[in-house]
């Protein structure tokens, strides 16, 4: 089992998928703090503007450096995010009473915000799927897989090492991510004030946040194992963008309030609420029967089945 | 005799269509076994399931002696179908892959390898990049990884040149000779097979149709004139006493073999009429390697 894993691993940190997939999470994770960054920054200007208006009691008169720039993507990005924004804060006002102008918006500051990005992200699931799919449908479409099990090694062990290196990759982009992360945002924001006690709180629900991540890839890699072909990779991402609103209707269609059940809810709610430990267990205990049941189903489908 | 791998009854249906029906196959130990038939024959399935790639539908497979296949199985280097390589990875880093999976510490043990089977200088090329004979070449080297004592080759020359198939069963030959490596290599080529084969089995159809040695097909294939006869102990006698000759031998239903006198059969004929024997047909026999198998596979496809 141990060279088996060394195997997979060696396999892992040279395989094309792995080095583009973690470039393409770091991009995207400096492209998230700047997004976040770009929109407090909006959020104030237009903030700033309702202030004038209210002040002046007429509408104010148009910035004439973002009016000419108004063509331009980023300006029609903050148009677009404003127009949005102007709806969310009519609807929020409209219901909580409470006059958008008292609000107080801050960049956030490092040591709050590091790890915010982080909770119940789909990115990294979906990029977690790409990578299990290729990883594992590439060795039935090169046929390598044959080399590996006409030696005697057991197809249990082989599914396992498998999904342990999946587990593997999901661990290192995430923790890459984390890492992109963390020197992004101290190169754009104030360090702020480290509070130990909400770092440990943060990693904790992190780390539970963990069960139902490795319960997806269970499911991906039992997926990659039933398929065995290219289409994985497709049967993968369409699970990851429907299959929680399939989860969804099924249980409204059984009358179970079974949301929290679906992986990646329960990633979300368990790693942001882990401080309910009713929630919290939910999520880890129906993650591990996620990880389980997956992995009973692709190691039957795997040894019954004739490469 | 020491068996390397025997099969007994085995079978293997998908779909209730029987692929390979009953097969007894006996590989000795240092044997190359040719293993020849038609696309389609059989000849893949046999190696899968030896291989435990897949399932056997009825029957029961025996390798070095043992039942416990998945122990023996470390045992054995295969290439099905095609040399399955890792396309971004180098002919180095397959090795590298296989070398952890088996759990060989010689990091040497892919040098020496690659320089086998020829690969020794194509450096940090993509196996993507490599021509089939260079995948072939690549597969037999993993094949070869943890020194197995039994080959199973699926048409280990499919898509070399002439230099290359000729290099590739001197290889074969000396890892047989020099490493005792037991073989089992199925192939359509014959006159390939035929210059390094030790024994056959012919399949057709998903069965077993025959398993011969070398020795025996040479004398099966020696040109003779085959004499029906009414009394062949008589024969005999007169074709050591009176022809001098004992380059002959007797097969069922008084038929008569005669190695000699091949272009002399009347002197023959009117030897043993003379002496009272009625000669009920003599006609000469035999034939090529590529001649006889294509007659037990069941003859040209019309």
């Amino acid at each position: 089992m141990i060279n088996m894993l060394r195997s997979d691993m060696y396999k892992m940190f040279r395989a094309v998928s792995f080095r583009v997939l973690l470039i393409t999470a770091a991009v995207i994770c400096v492209f998230s703090a700047f997004f976040v960054n770009f929109s407090v920054k909006t959020t104030l200007e237009y903030q700033e503007q309702k202030r004038i208006e209210a002040e002046s009691g007429e509408t104010a008169p148009k910035d004439p450096i973002a009016a000419a720039a108004q063509d331009s993507f980023m300006e029609g990005m903050r148009l677009g995010f404003q127009s949005g924004m102007e709806a969310s804060i009519n609807a929020s006002e409209q219901q909580t009473g409470q006059d958008f102008l008292d609000m107080e918006f801050t960049y956030p500051t490092v040591f709050e915000g590091m790890l915010d990005p982080l909770y119940g992200n789909s990115l990294i699931t979906m990029l977690t799927a790409i990578f299990t799919s290729i990883f594992i449908s590439g060795e039935f479409i090169h046929g390598t897989i044959k080399n590996s099990a006409a030696r005697g090694v057991s197809r249990t062990q082989l599914y396992i090492s498998k999904l342990l290196t999946c587990m593997a990759f999901s661990v290192i982009i995430l923790a890459a991510e984390m890492l992109v992360l963390l020197l992004t945002e101290l190169i754009i924001w104030e360090p702020g004030v480290f509070d130990a006690d909400k770092a440990v709180k943060s990693i904790i629900g992190l780390l539970l946040g963990m069960f139902p991540y490795l319960a997806f890839i269970s499911i991906f890699t039992a997926i990659a194992f039933c398929v065995r072909s290219g289409g994985a990779t497709a049967v993968n991402i369409i699970f990851v963008m429907f299959g929680g609103l399939l989860f969804q209707m099924a249980s409204s269609a059984a009358s179970l309030d079974m949301t929290f059940a679906w992986p990646g809810t329960a990633m979300n709610l368990t790693a942001k609420y882990y401080e309910n430990t009713w929630l919290a267990a939910a999520g880890v205990i129906a993650s591990i029967v996620y990880i389980v049941l997956s992995s009973l189903i692709g190691i039957t489908v795997f040894s019954r089945k004739d490469i | 005799m020491d068996y390397v791998l025997r099969t007994f009854g085995l079978s293997k249906a998908y779909k209730k269509k029987n692929v390979l029906e009953n097969v007894n196959i006996n590989v000795r130990k240092g044997d190359i076994y040719g293993f020849i038939g038609r696309n389609g024959a059989g000849k893949t399935t046999l190696i899968k399931l030896v291989s435990g790639i897949a399932a056997p539908t009825g029957g029961s497979i025996e390798l070095f002696g043992s039942n416990d296949l998945n122990m023996q199985r470390k045992r054995i280097g295969t290439i099905i179908e095609y040399p399955s390589v890792y396309p971004n990875l180098s002919a180095r880093q397959n090795l590298e892959v296989y070398r952890r999976l088996y759990g060989i510490p010689d990091t040497n043990a892919i040098d020496n390898i690659l320089d086998a089977v020829g690969l020794g200088d194509v450096g940090k090329k993509p196996a993507k990049a490599f021509s089939l004979g260079m995948k072939q070449r690549l597969g037999i080297a993993a094949a070869l990884l943890g020194n197995p004592d039994f080959l199973l080759l699926d048409e280990p020359t499919n898509g070399l040149d002439p230099e290359g198939i000729t290099e590739i069963r001197d290889l074969l030959i000396r890892l047989n000779t020099e490493n005792n490596i037991t073989m089992l290599i199925s192939s359509h080529i014959l006159g390939e097979l035929s210059k390094i084969a030790t024994c056959y089995g012919i399949i057709k159809d998903g069965q077993l149709m025959e398993e011969i040695t070398a020795e025996e097909l040479s004398v099966r294939c020696k040109r003779c004139l085959k004499i029906t006869v009414d009394d062949t102990a008589k024969t005999a006698s007169i074709l050591e006493n009176q022809l001098h000759t004992q380059n002959y031998d007797i097969l069922p239903e008084n038929v008569v073999r005669i190695f000699d006198f091949l272009d002399d059969a009347g002197r023959i004929n009117s030897e043993l009429v003379k002496n009272g024997v009625n000669v009920k047909s003599l006609t000469s026999a035999g034939a090529d390697l590529e001649e006889y198998f294509i007659e037990k596979m069941g003859g040209f496809k019309k």
